[in-house]
């Protein structure tokens, strides 16, 4: 590490406010959270431009996953440690910013003693300043330095007041670390009577201090309703409907209009270009593969919007409480469920925030059931299909339900699994359940807006690259080889070179309703779900194209679609049905496999839960489909 | 410590008892000897004990809640 540079850590407790600091010293779009455990991995960022006048030399700035104690228990408090402690990238942190919560002083002071045994540089910043000048309550800070002999500074979390000085700060001679050895967890312990000091000190350096009273008041007269024995069940259970049913609610007019967007570029296309293979490939391959998939955007910025709107209110610790008694019957606990619950949104990140679980068999039992969950590139797959289902009915509102319910049964067989690992899977000794509940705040909308915005942008990334990769084999596949001008459309996609190769899996997928073409819809999916409508939307559109209906809209193509074999409609009730209950369980995309690799430490699990997961969704896909095909004919 | 209280019932912490580990996370949320603590009630489905310490609400299960020794005040 060069002399010259200077390397911060921030640590502090879950909700202290250490992310927020984060974002504004390094302007980086790193979450705010009210709820433990968000800061999966740790974040660095450069110290932001309008800060950097007032530092010497260069600085970098690590933010850690919170933690109540140097003395690490769950997987997250050992990324911390490590992060600080042994950081091959950065080196050991030149200082220390203990960031606590001026609210909790006397239950946070306890991590600053912590910090000070280790040895390194550090400094006191306090939060939630705003809150506590709005309640008059003031924090003697030269007596909180003076007794751990550093500097201690104020902060507003609110407006960034404060800021500047902690900038200042940063100037000090960096003394080098070499000889510096890391400390032992163990030692890290303090005694009882060490705890009543610090409370002690706590006291004695807030002014005013029973106003603090008034901070929690609104927060408990909220959770009297919000977690009232029954009122509190009935509002879960209606936040969390109409989170998963607004998807459906709310997007229309925004689907719609991506859906014209996409139509509008592919005639715009059409008009400059001339006709060529290129411009086939462009309009009928890279466009409808992207329109495809794009036009759930909507859906999926809602869903961040509204699972970010719970997590900054204060509402997601909730409802960790509530569950907990309901996922104790399953061998889980309330803290399970911000893991589970983003699994709804993409299994990656789902199983990192299963690290915050503390005990080892809980963690592994999560990240087994996260791939269960309806992760948002199930979300194209199902719209998608439930517009077929609801053909002829426009009614939102039972299309929202359908959504719901498929977003329940995903609960439901996830709990199901867990019933059956908490079975098999020896239980362990280490299982805690405490959890700090944040107070309540109105989160600030624009901020949300953006979160939502970049996690939305983050899933085009991913999704993206996959997307045109997949849609020039698929359409290179089924062009290819090129048949003579008078033979028909059917014969010449059974000719193409995915054609022949499809045949060989016609005797897997017929029993489920399915023909090749959808059988390499399927296959594709494995490189992300989502990819499976862009691939239908090439290889059902070869028809289109013969019959010169122009700009069909692909669920147009699945109702015309015919078996090339039968001539029968390839697309029915039962085999959509079958389809849905084959997304619900698979394990279709490689980096959650990649990822669950690492989570569950090595093969042994990932291959049993990627095996097990597509054995039993295509045994329940052919059940479903050869049963339902009994009551429609 | 059976609990048969009412909501808003205040307690001091007389002793903390149970597995070292189980012990140690509860100081570090702030539950030590002669804190004071309030009584807030249980969350839905009979789940976890809510506790009130200095202006933080803490749920935690019974095992966890058993753990502390505490004197009506």
């Amino acid at each position: 590490m060069s002399e010259s540079r200077n390397h911060l850590a921030l640590v502090g407790s879950p909700n202290c406010g250490k992310s927020t600091l984060f974002n504004w010293l390094t302007g980086a779009s790193a979450k705010v959270v009210n709820y433990p455990g968000s800061t999966v991995e740790y974040s660095v960022g450069s110290l932001v431009s309008h800060l950097e006048s007032y530092v010497h030399s260069v600085t970098t700035i690590m933010d850690t996953p919170g933690t109540y104690s140097l003395t690490p228990r769950s997987q997250d408090e050992w990324v911390t440690w490590k992060s600080i402690f042994e950081n091959s990238n950065y080196g050991l942190p030149n200082l220390l910013l203990v960031v606590i919560d001026g609210t909790q002083l006397s239950r946070q002071l306890s991590l600053v003693e912590q910090v000070r045994r280790t040895g390194l540089n550090f400094k006191i910043i306090i939060t939630m300043n705003d809150l506590l000048e709005k309640e008059n309550i003031h924090i003697k800070i030269a007596e909180i330095g003076k007794y751990f002999n550093t500097d201690v500074f104020l902060f507003d979390g609110l407006l960034g007041s404060g800021l500047i000085d902690i900038a200042k700060s940063f100037n000090f001679s960096i003394k080098s670390n070499s000889d510096f050895i890391a400390p032992d967890p163990l030692a890290m312990k303090l005694s009882d009577l060490e705890f009543q000091n610090l409370d002690i000190l706590a006291k004695s350096s807030t002014e005013n201090s029973q106003q603090l009273k008034n901070i929690e008041l609104k927060t408990r007269k909220l959770d009297d309703v919000l977690l009232h024995p029954f009122l509190g069940i009935v509002f879960f259970i209606s936040i969390m409907t109409f989170l998963f049913a607004s998807l459906f609610w709310f997007s229309a007019p925004l689907m719609d209009a991506v859906d014209q967007a996409f139509a509008s570029l592919s005639e715009l296309i059409q008009n400059q270009m001339p006709e060529s293979l290129l411009r086939e490939f462009v309009t009928d391959g890279v466009v409808a593969s992207f329109a495809a998939v794009l036009v759930f955007i909507p859906q999926i910025f809602i869903l961040f919007f509204g699972m970010s709107f719970l997590e900054a209110s204060g509402y997601l610790a909730r409802a960790a409480v509530i569950i907990d008694r309901p996922f104790k019957y399953l061998g889980l606990s309330g803290r399970s469920f911000v893991p589970l619950l983003s699994g709804y949104a993409c299994a990656v990140p789902a199983m990192m925030a299963a690290r915050n679980i503390n005990s080892t068999r809980e963690r592994l039992m999560v990240t087994f059931i996260i791939p269960l969950l309806t992760c948002s590139a199930r979300l194209p797959v199902y719209a998608l299909m439930i517009s077929f289902l609801m053909l002829g009915n426009e009614n939102a509102l039972i299309a929202g339900m359908i959504m719901a319910g498929l977003y329940l049964g995903a609960l439901v067989i996830a709990a199901f699994a867990a019933l059956l690992l908490n079975k098999i899977i020896t239980k362990d000794s280490q299982s805690f359940f405490i959890m700090e509940l944040p107070i309540y705040r109105r989160p600030r909308f624009v901020f949300l807006l953006t979160q939502a915005m970049n996690r939305s942008w983050l899933y085009v990334k991913k999704a993206g690259p996959m997307i045109f990769i997949i849609s020039l084999i698929i359409w290179g596949g089924t062009r290819f080889p090129r048949s003579a001008e008078n033979v028909d459309a059917a014969t010449r996609i059974q000719n193409s070179y995915l054609g022949q190769l499809g045949t060989h899996f016609e005797p897997i997928l017929s029993p489920m309703g399915a023909d090749w073409r959808v059988g390499i819809g399927l296959i594709a999916s494995f490189a992300a779900r989502e990819v499976f409508v862009s691939t239908l939307a090439i290889t059902m559109n070869i028809e289109e194209q013969d019959e010169e209906v122009m700009n069909n809209s692909l669920l147009s193509s699945l109702v015309n679609a015919k078996n090339f074999t039968t001539g029968a409609p390839l697309f029915t009730v039962p085999s959509v049905m079958g389809l849905i209950v084959f997304f619900m369980i698979a394990l279709q995309c490689m980096t959650t496999f990649a990822v669950a690799v690492k989570e569950m430490g090595g093969l042994k699990w990932a291959i049993m839960q990627l095996v097990s997961f597509n054995v039993v969704a295509y045994i329940l896909a052919v059940v479903t489909y050869q049963s339902l095909s009994l009551f429609f004919g | 410590m059976q609990l048969k209280s009412k909501k808003g019932q205040k307690f001091k912490i007389t002793d903390i008892q149970g597995k070292t580990f189980l012990v140690e996370r509860l100081h570090e949320m702030g539950f030590y000897n002669n804190k004071q603590v309030e009584f807030l009630g249980q969350a839905p489905f009979s789940g976890p004990y809510l506790l009130s310490s200095e202006g933080t609400i803490i749920a935690l299960r019974q095992e966890e809640f058993l753990c502390l020794n505490l004197e009506i005040i």
